[in-house]
C-alpha cells in the first residue's frame, strides 16, 4: 500500500517506476496546466480595467488625516478632472528608497514633514517640483522650496491636563520643565529633533539664536527634567494616549493631536506660545510614471478653498493664507499658521538636523540608558 | 523502523532549498556586501559600531531583557508544561487552548490592552485603589513590569509547546519504576523527570531567548526610558537614517552574536536535540 502511494506522488516528479505513472503524470500536467490558466485569466481580467483608468497614488498618513485629505483634496479632484485618487501607507523612507533602487516607484504624491522631506531630498528620491503647473504667487513664501511646496503647518506644543493646571496654566517651556511651579509628570517626544529644540528654549535659549543647537547644554537642561517623565512617545497616537489616560500631566506634541483630544470632550488644552512649528509639504516621489498628474494634485490641493477644507477636517494650518478668509474663527485659533499665534510660535530647522540627526540621536540613545 | 522514503527522495527538499537560496540567503548576501561598501570598501560601519559607546550598551541592554524574559517564561511554563504532559489528552487539549488563543490576536493588539491593563488610571490601578490596597497608582507601564510582562506574554506559549514535546516522550514507566523502587514524588521528579526534560529546557530557552533579542515593538511601547533594543536602533538606520550599510552592519553583529549562542548550545547541550533527536 504505502509503496503504491510513494510511486503515484513521485513517478511525475521525476521518481523510478516509470511505466505505471504515465497515466497518473498526465493528469498532474493537466491539472497544474488548467490551473496556471485560471490563475493567469484572474490576473488578467483584474488588471487590465486599472491599467486603462487615470490614476495618482497618494501616501495617507491614515486615521483622521486621511479622511480629511479624501474629503478636502481627493474626491473633489477626482470629480474635476476624472482621476482616480488611490490611497497607500505608512511613511517609510526605507520603502521609498528601495523602490527607487529597483526603479519601481510606486507612490506618486504625499505630505511629510520637512524633516521626511529633506532626507528624502538628500538621498535623491524626490522629483522637483513644476512651477509651471503648481502656482506659488498666493503661497506662504517660506513654504516653496524646489522639492516640495505648500501643504500645512504644523507645530509641537504644549498639552496640558486642565484638570491639574486649569487656574494657572503654563505659559512656555520654561514652566513645562519647572515642576516645582507646575509639579507633576511630563512626556517627551523619544527623537532629538523636537527634544533638543525645546530643552534649550527651557533653559532660555533666545528663539531667534536657536541654531546651532548648543547640544551639551541640551542634555543638561534634560538631565534636571528627566526623573519627572515616566514615559517618551514614539508616534503620535502614544502621545494622545498617555495625556487623555493621566499618565503624565503635560506633554509635547503635535497641536492636531492635543486639539483633537479637546474637541473631543477631553480635559486637556494647547499653550501656543513657543509651539515649534514646521511645514509638512507636498512632494513628488522619484521615478513616478504619473508626474504630471502629480503636479496637477499638488496644485489643486494648494488652492486655498481646499486648504480650508483641510483644516477643518485635521487642525493643521494653511499654507496659503487666503484659505483664512473660508475658515471661521474658532477654527482659526486651532491651528499653527493663524496669526494670532504664528508670531509666537518657534520655526524648526531640518538643515541642521540632516547632517547631525544621527550623531545627536547616538548621545541621546545613550543619554536615555544612563 | 524500516525507512519510508529512499535516500533518493531528498529532491522533496529541492524547492524549500530554492525558495531559501532565492528569498533569504541572496539577499543577506547583498546585505553582507553592503555593510563591507559604501560605496568601495570599508570597515567604517564596522569600527563605528564598536567605538561609539552606544551600541556596545544596547547589546548588553538587549541581553539583559531578553535574559530575564528567557528566565521568567520557564519559570512560568515549566509547572504547566508538567501539567499539560501528565493529564488525560481531553484535559491537555482543553488547556492547550490557553497555550494557543494568544497566537491568535495581532502582538500590537495585545501590546496595546497591556497598556489599558497596566496604566497609571489602568484597570488594575483603579481595582487595586477602589478596594483600598493601595492610595497612590502602582507603577506598572513604563518599566521593569511593563516589558516583561508584554514579552512573557508573547513569548510563553514558545517556551511551553518546547517543553511539552520533549516531557510527553519522557517514558512513564520510568518514573513508576522510581516510585516501586522506594522514591517519593520528590526524588522521583529531580533524579529521573526534571533530567529527562532538560533538552526542553534548552530547546525552549534557546528559540525564547533569540526570539526575545530581536524585539522592538513591545519594549518601544511598554518598556521604560532606557529599555532600548538593538532591533529598535537598527529599524531607526534603515527608515529615518537611511545608512543602510549602518543597519546591514548591526544586523550581522546581532546575526553573528546569535549564531555563536548556537554554536555554543551545539556545543554542551547538542541541537539535535531540539527536534527531538536522542
Amino acid at each position: 500500500m504505502k509503496g503504491d502511494f510513494k510511486n503515484k506522488c513521485f513517478s511525475s516528479l521525476g521518481g523510478n517506476n516509470v511505466s505505471k505513472s504515465r497515466i497518473e503524470g498526465g493528469r498532474m500536467m493537466k491539472i497544474i496546466f488548467v490551473s496556471v490558466l485560471v490563475v493567469g485569466l484572474i490576473s488578467m481580467l483584474t488588471t487590465h480595467p486599472m491599467a486603462q483608468e487615470k490614476k495618482i497614488v497618494l501616501l495617507s498618513w491614515g486615521g483622521v488625516w486621511e479622511e480629511g485629505i479624501k474629503k478636502a483634496f481627493g474626491d473633489p479632484f477626482e470629480k474635476e478632472t476624472g482621476i482616480k485618487v488611490i490611497y497607500t501607507g505608512p511613511y517609510d523612507l526605507g520603502k521609498l528608497k528601495a523602490m527607487v533602487e529597483a526603479g519601481r516607484t510606486e507612490w506618486d504624491v504625499g505630505q511629510p514633514g520637512m524633516g521626511w522631506l529633506v532626507q528624502a531630498e538628500h538621498a535623491n528620491l524626490l522629483e522637483p517640483i513644476d512651477y509651471s503647473v503648481v502656482k506659488k504667487e498666493q503661497l506662504d513664501p517660506g513654504s516653496v522650496h524646489k522639492y516640495g511646496v505648500g501643504g500645512e503647518y504644523e507645530a509641537i506644543a504644549i498639552g496640558y491636563r486642565t484638570a491639574k493646571y486649569g487656574k494657572n496654566p503654563p505659559k512656555n517651556w520654561k514652566d513645562f520643565w519647572d515642576t516645582k511651579a507646575f509639579p507633576g509628570l511630563r512626556c517627551l517626544p523619544k527623537r532629538p529633533d523636537f527634544t533638543m529644540e525645546l530643552a534649550l528654549l527651557a533653559d532660555g535659549v533666545d528663539p531667534a539664536k536657536l541654531y546651532p543647537l548648543d547640544i551639551d547644554r541640551a542634555f543638561k537642561s534634560l538631565d534636571r527634567l528627566k526623573p519627572n517623565i515616566p514615559v517618551w512617545w514614539t508616534v503620535g497616537t502614544q502621545s494622545q494616549s498617555v495625556l487623555k489616560d493621566g499618565e503624565v500631566d503635560m506633554v509635547a506634541t503635535y497641536n492636531g493631536r492635543i486639539i483633537d483630544l479637546k474637541v473631543k470632550g477631553a480635559p486637556v488644552d494647547i499653550v501656543w506660545n513657543q509651539a515649534l512649528y514646521y511645514q509638512a509639504a507636498w512632494c513628488v516621489f522619484k521615478g513616478t510614471p504619473r508626474l504630471a498628474d502629480a503636479m496637477r494634485f499638488i496644485e489643486f490641493s494648494n488652492r486655498p478653498e481646499n486648504q480650508a477644507m483641510m483644516s477643518k477636517h485635521i487642525y493643521y494650518g494653511p499654507t496659503n493664507p487666503k484659505a483664512f478668509n473660508f475658515i471661521d474663527k474658532e477654527t482659526a485659533k486651532f491651528l499653527p499658521s493663524y496669526s494670532e499665534h504664528f508670531k509666537d510660535c518657534v520655526k524648526l530647522d531640518f538643515d541642521y538636523w540632516r547632517p547631525n540627526r544621527e550623531k545627536v540621536l547616538e548621545q541621546m540613545v545613550q543619554w536615555l540608558m544612563k | 523502523m524500516q525507512p519510508y522514503l529512499k535516500r533518493s527522495s531528498v529532491y522533496l527538499l529541492y524547492p524549500l532549498i530554492l525558495y531559501l537560496l532565492i528569498f533569504f540567503v541572496y539577499p543577506l548576501f547583498l546585505g553582507l556586501i553592503r555593510s563591507f561598501f559604501d560605496p568601495r570598501f570599508t570597515l567604517t560601519h564596522y569600527i563605528h559600531f564598536f567605538s561609539a559607546p552606544v551600541y556596545l550598551r544596547v547589546i548588553m541592554n538587549t541581553f539583559k531583557i531578553a535574559t530575564t524574559v528567557t528566565l521568567f517564561c520557564l519559570v512560568l511554563g515549566y509547572p504547566f508544561a508538567y501539567l499539560l504532559s501528565g493529564v488525560s489528552p481531553k484535559m491537555s487539549n482543553r488547556l492547550m487552548i490557553i497555550v494557543l488563543v494568544p497566537f491568535w490576536v495581532s502582538l500590537l493588539v495585545r501590546t496595546y490592552a497591556w497598556m489599558v491593563l497596566l496604566g497609571r488610571e489602568g484597570v488594575i490601578n483603579s481595582l487595586l485603589i477602589g478596594l483600598g490596597l493601595t492610595a497612590t497608582p502602582i507603577k506598572l507601564l513604563y518599566n521593569a513590569v511593563g516589558i516583561n510582562v508584554g514579552m512573557v506574554h508573547i513569548l510563553l506559549p514558545y517556551m511551553i509547546l518546547n517543553l511539552y514535546s520533549v516531557m510527553k516522550g519522557i517514558d512513564r514507566n520510568l518514573l513508576k519504576a522510581s516510585e516501586n523502587l522506594g522514591a517519593n514524588w520528590i526524588q522521583t521528579f529531580f533524579r529521573i523527570f526534571f533530567p529527562l526534560s532538560l533538552p526542553g529546557v534548552g530547546g525552549g530557552c534557546l528559540i525564547v531567548f533569540i526570539m526575545a533579542i530581536g524585539f522592538f515593538i513591545t519594549p518601544a511601547l511598554l518598556g521604560g526610558t532606557g529599555d532600548i533594543m538593538i532591533s529598535q536602533m537598527i529599524e531607526t538606520h534603515v527608515t529615518t537614517l537611511l545608512n543602510w550599510g549602518f543597519a546591514f552592519c548591526a544586523s550581522f553583529i546581532l546575526l553573528g552574536i546569535t549564531l555563536l549562542i548556537l554554536l555554543v548550545y551545539n556545543r554542551f547541550l547538542g541541537l539535535d536535540k531540539l527536534w527531538g533527536g536522542v
